[in-house]
């Protein structure tokens, strides 16, 4: 229906044009590259290894260093629109200028040096910090340990013994060794920090005393000469000149990211380099010439045509409808206002080339379903003007636009809902002052065709009908396809039999409401349905008595359809949530009604209560609504499986790219 | 104050109850799974808050419930409806499908956005999918919702 038809092609052309012939291609954007594949007429053509330069590693390079200079970037931009920065323009042509111009190759450098010393300045940085930690408990110790390591007679050490066995450490070792100075450097609670200083030749027999009175020993590790109090504030200079030095390189790189914006453009330039660089090893060589192979939409053909006639001589190409074994890819092609939709069809998954595009008919009813899920005339009027600025005000693109457009058409339908159930933000509109009460009359009480929470029982008829429609509309397109299969006995045995037994179902049940006459014709339909479903649906058995028994069992999938339609209900349940859950919040802000404060209680609790219905109906309204398309509509008729048509272009991340005029 | 009412209390309460402590679960399961998933890759946030918060519809709707009951029985208005002790049964019968349904669909719900969040983050061009598993499971919470509301419309006071 509205899938884009594609077409094949071949492009030969001497090996000497390969360059500029697909710069032209990536330019023009409107064809996708594939690999040649083995089973061909170019079985023995070989690769191109020639692929050139080493677009990875420079595009590594330029990440590297936009990762390092994006952290000084200026951020003026607020909220919502640095999430959708504006892009720059700039011209394919300018940016191939720039790149040749453009020494990123000293930027790199450049950034790469300052993030090697960044690093080392932290390295150092935690160093002194770990000495830091460990000096501050030996800081009262007024000694110059370096000169005592050095000394020929004397050695110290040092260690944490806990406060009941010092004194008993200190008798015992004074009675033991001779000449030995055991001093308290540090007290807290439970533990003491002791400096021990003993003749060398005894420091054996002192760590041995040391050790029957658990002494944790501690030793240094840095190369810091003098006190330890000393040693401490070196420390802190030390480390004041790394906080210095950061800073110094801090500026130095926010210049360098003043100065080199332009790096952003050379990302953009190599990642289309990248994607060159691709294409060419899809393509297969002869000793002079080159083949590609590609795909494109019918539509196109004439502007690559006349793109090639412009700018080349020596090349042929070739165009072909696709062949049965080919896995075609697929583009969508829909009508302006049925294009944002097409982002629930890909949800799901795209279409077989040879199957329709159910969007169009998707697009209907998933309109409709989402204004009864959401039904509510305030949220419908705030998500279509939010989704609206939104696409106006931060010039969206592509699938964000498509999204939001999809969005934007949702608020509109769910103000039709609320219209329908007077939903106007809940029942806010009750609480206006009696003055107003006659507009109260009109929105509500005029315009709104149910009254869901008095009585719900026309609201959900109509659901289930809706549900009825749409189940059929699956049935009767799965017919149509069968019919343009050329499967027009199948269509009928397996569709319009289920069509005439549905209907008569229906009609059977309703028969106290319509005129006698249809009962009889009720009775009839079921009977043919019932007949006709008995004796088709076990065709492919052999043997006659399984036939009519899986015919009989087939009878079985009514359960299903009936389950299909009653899913429908949840049109009827998410559209009263929405409401009752505004009216409950309404409520609960009336009651905030206290003296002085009560107004802005009042506000902030609407607000707050609001947004969140609005946040969690618009939610369920979506996915609820996706659903039912998937599961109940979907099942019925709809072959996916399609991939993607992803034309060879111009893909860029920080600028958009415009053609020359 | 009549016995029914007390018994139309207890329908409320098991309402908002059961089907908030479903939600509660639910939301729990999927957010642990979630944080992990972050852990990997904390860019992820938002997909994973939106899985995670798809749970706790549950809650909402037993709230809603018992919303409409109190509504019903004339809490809000100030004065309480006189109700007969069969209205009272009425009443909390009415609460109980949101009520065991909520509670065990929330559960499930949890469960199965778990799972679809391990879906996005191994394959995240797979949102959508990702999206419609946990909804398949709220159905039933949607038709309970349904259940209990018709049955409390059809309460005669």
């Amino acid at each position: 229906m509205a899938i884009s038809k594609v077409k094949k092609f071949h492009i030969f052309a001497h090996l000497s044009i390969k360059e500029q012939l697909l710069k032209e291609l990536q330019k023009l954007g409107c064809a996708e590259i594939i690999h040649i594949g083995g089973k061909t007429a170019f079985h023995d053509w070989e690769n191109i290894d020639d692929i050139g330069n080493n677009t990875n590693a420079e595009l590594n390079k330029v990440k590297f260093c936009i990762g390092l200079l994006s952290d000084y970037e200026e951020k003026e931009k607020k909220g919502l629109e640095s999430l959708f920065p504006s892009k720059e323009e700039v011209n394919y042509e300018t940016l191939i200028e720039l790149s040749k111009s453009l020494d990123y190759e000293k930027i790199y450098k450049q950034c790469k040096d300052y993030d090697n010393e960044l690093n080392h300045l932290k390295l150092q940085e935690n160093k002194l910090f770990a000495i830091q930690e460990e000096l501050k408990d030996w800081e009262e110790l007024d000694l110059d340990l370096s000169t005592v390591e050095q000394s020929k007679y004397i050695s110290y050490l040092l260690g944490t013994i806990s406060k009941g066995n010092l004194d008993n450490l200190i008798s015992e070792s004074n009675e033991k060794i001779k000449k030995i100075v055991i001093e308290q450097v540090k007290e807290d609670k439970n533990t003491s920090k002791i400096a021990i200083i003993c003749l060398k030749e005894n420091t054996e027999k002192v760590q041995k005393i040391l050790q029957q009175y658990h002494v944790e020993m501690y030793k240094y590790s840095h190369s810091f000469s003098g006190t330890p109090a000393q040693i401490l504030e070196k420390i802190s200079e030390n480390m004041k000149e790394i906080s210095e030095r950061r800073k110094q390189i801090q500026i130095d790189l926010k210049n360098i990211y003043n100065e080199n914006k332009e790096i952003y453009k050379i990302y953009d330039y190599l990642i289309i380099d990248k994607e060159k660089e691709e294409a060419i090893s899809l393509l297969k060589r002869s000793k002079k010439t080159f083949v590609i192979k590609g795909w494109i939409k019918k539509k196109d053909i004439p502007e690559l045509k006349d793109k090639l006639k412009e700018n080349f001589k020596a090349y042929e190409i070739q165009f072909s409808e696709p062949e049965e074994d080919d896995r075609v890819p697929v583009a969508l092609e829909n009508h302006k206002l049925v294009q944002p939709f097409e982002v629930i069809t890909e949800l799901y998954s795209l279409p077989n080339y040879s199957e329709m595009d159910p969007t169009p008919i998707l697009s209907l009813f998933y309109f409709i379903f989402f204004g009864l899920c959401l039904s509510d005339v305030g949220y419908g009027a705030v998500l279509a003007i939010l989704c609206y600025l939104a696409i106006k005000k931060l010039g969206m693109e592509g699938g964000a636009k498509k999204l939001f457009t999809l969005l934007y058409y949702c608020g509109i339908s769910g103000i039709f809902g609320g219209i329908i159930v007077g939903s106007w933000f809940g029942d806010i509109l009750n609480y206006l002052p009696p003055a107003f009460s006659s507009i109260r009359y009109l929105l509500v009480d005029k315009l709104s065709l149910f009254n869901p929470t008095d009585n719900p029982l026309p609201l959900l008829i109509l659901s289930i009908s809706l549900g009825i429609i749409q189940v059929y509309t699956g049935i009767i397109l799965k017919f149509i396809d069968n019919v343009n299969k050329g499967k027009l006995i199948d269509g009928i045995m397996d569709q319009i039999s289920w069509l005439i037994f549905l209907t008569g179902i229906i009609m059977v049940l309703l028969q106290n409401m319509i005129a006698p006459i249809f009962g009889k014709i009720a009775w009839i339909l079921l009977i043919i349905g019932i007949l006709t479903l008995v004796t088709t649906q076990g065709r492919t058995n052999k043997n006659i008595i399984l036939r009519i028994g899986s015919g009989i069992l087939s009878l079985y999938d009514i359960t299903g359809y009936f389950s299909d339609v009653l899913s429908y209900s949840r049109l009827f349940a998410l559209g009263l949530a929405t409401g009752i859950i505004a009216t409950m919040f309404n409520m609960l802000a009336e009651m905030a009604n206290m003296p002085y404060i009560g107004i802005f209680l009042t506000i902030l609790i609407l607000f707050i209560g609001h947004v969140f219905n609005l946040l969690i109906s618009g939610l369920s309204a979506f996915i609820h609504d996706a659903r039912l398309q998937y599961v109940e509509f979907f099942t019925k008729f709809y072959k996916a499986g399609g991939i993607s048509f992803k034309p060879f272009g111009l893909k860029t991340t920080y600028t958009k790219i415009i053609s020359k005029n | 104050m009549t016995d029914g009412i007390v018994l139309a209390y207890l329908g409320a309460a098991l309402a908002i109850g059961l089907a908030g402590s479903g939600s509660a679960i639910g939301v729990g399961i999927a957010g642990t799974t979630g944080t992990g998933i972050m852990t990997e890759d904390p860019g992820k946030f938002g997909l994973v808050l939106l899985l995670q918060a798809l749970p706790g519809t549950q809650g909402i709707y037993g709230l809603l419930v018992g919303f409409l009951v109190l509504t019903r029985i004339g809490i809000f208005a100030g004065v309480p409806e006189q109700l007969t002790i069969d209205q009272g049964w009425q009443i909390l019968y009415s609460c109980l499908p949101i009520a065991i349904a909520g509670f065990f669909s929330g559960i499930y719900q949890g469960k199965t956005s778990a799972g679809s969040i391990g879906l996005i983050s191994r394959r995240p061009e797979e949102t959508g999918k990702a999206v419609v598993m946990p909804a398949m499971v709220e159905t039933y919470a949607v038709l309970a919702l349904l259940g209990s509301i018709l049955l409390l419309n059809g309460v005669v006071i």
